[in-house]
């Protein structure tokens, strides 16, 4: 995770090489968080709508596939297992510049995984035995981030971004925290 | 304004960046905690000569063991899958005034079940017999020199007792027993040899 930070500070020192010219871009971004799939093995896509120069919606979905997290889970290293996050966010650029920006965000993310619970159960003997058991969590999160913007050709962004968010129903199943971190690379037209 | 923006932004920033630093995602999430009073015994004796052994078992550490504030036995076995439990200890000899010197090792140690391993402290493994149903171990330390001794027990997981520790595989459920053994004050057990 500290790598992610460092590639983020990089990076945005990086991009003040870009010029900031101004360009006709399009409305509509679709990208891809490469990082998290090589890092993290999870498959995060969105879809960002430009409704002003400063000011953005979209849409973020996150799909975990990783067996590294997967393992963590199974030996005991990791309480949760996340499954999907689905997340609405909101964005405001705070520079004059569209192609180079920093921007901050709000976002609620609809986040559903399994659990591990430590139960004592009865065998057919009348004897007890600790077993951990797997359960379903379901929760939304509310938060914020923070992130660097810019384009490349006009038409290919590269969003880095860093923030976290609070589960408001968690009571010890859902993780407390969810992270929304990374990478993306999109497409805009 | 724009200083403000940005003054804000890293802020922010640091402020993220931080907090995903510290988020602890190292802990270990498989694991009981309970506590079992006596499942260590010091063979005490009236008095210690020169060649005597002072023997410590686990006699009572049965796979089925009496759980506090349950109506059912706890079955170790079937919760951790272990076929060993563990537990520290030490034995020191007093010197001069307050002063305790660590004794202990591989060459005055003797085991009639289970097995040791010595460094500045002696951890012990009780090995579960499949025909009794128990975890097994008996060592003794042999006393070759006169003076006063102590055996202590490392501090367990509640701040009391000690930690019996099961050694389990990867994927089951770890069991740590905070436990008692008998003769102890504060933590020892002071005997003199002869």
């Amino acid at each position: 995770m500290k790598k992610l930070f460092f590639i983020f500070l990089f990076l945005t020192q990086l991009s003040f090489a870009q010029n900031n010219n101004a360009f006709d871009l399009g409305k509509n971004e679709i990208k891809f968080d490469v990082v998290s799939l090589v890092a993290l093995g999870k498959i995060h896509v969105s879809y960002e709508r430009f409704l002003k120069s400063d000011f953005s919606i979209g849409i973020s979905g996150i799909l975990n596939e990783s067996n590294s997290l997967e393992n963590d889970y199974v030996n005991g290293k990791s309480r949760t297992l996340e499954d999907y996050q689905i997340i609405p966010f909101v964005r405001y650029s705070l520079s004059k510049s569209q192609v180079r920006y920093y921007f901050i965000e709000v976002f609620v993310s609809a986040n559903s995984g399994t659990y591990h619970e430590l139960e004592r159960l009865i065998d057919e003997n009348n004897n007890g035995y600790y077993l951990s058991v797997d359960k379903k969590y379901s929760d939304f999160a509310i938060g914020c981030a923070v992130g660097h913007k810019f384009y490349i050709k006009e038409k290919i962004g590269v969003d880095i971004f860093v923030g976290m968010g609070k589960n408001l129903f968690s009571n010890g199943e859902s993780p407390e925290i969810v992270s929304r971190v990374g990478i993306n690379l999109g497409y805009r037209f | 304004m724009k200083t403000l923006k940005y003054t804000l932004f890293f802020a922010l920033s640091t402020l993220l960046m931080a907090a995903e630093c510290t988020k602890e995602d190292d802990e270990f999430y498989n694991a009981v905690y309970t506590t079992i009073p006596g499942l260590v015994t010091v063979e005490t004796q009236t008095n210690y000569q020169v060649n005597d052994v002072l023997w410590l078992n686990t006699n009572t550490f049965s796979r089925y063991l009496a759980e506090p504030n349950q109506s059912t036995p706890l079955d170790v076995f079937k919760t951790t899958n272990a076929t060993k439990f563990s537990f520290l200890y030490t034995i020191e000899k007093k010197t001069s005034e307050n002063l305790w010197v660590n004794v202990a090792n591989g060459n005055n140690y003797v085991i009639e079940s289970g097995t040791v391993s010595i460094n500045n402290y002696i951890t012990a493994y009780a090995i579960y017999n499949q025909a009794t149903q128990k975890y097994e171990f008996r060592g003794g330390i042999k006393l070759t020199e006169p003076g006063q001794f102590r055996i202590g027990f490392f501090g367990g997981y509640n701040g009391e007792n000690f930690d019996v520790i099961s050694d389990s595989s990867t994927s089951s459920t770890f069991l740590t027993i905070a436990t008692t053994a008998n003769s102890l004050a504060s933590g020892y057990y002071t005997f003199t040899v002869n």
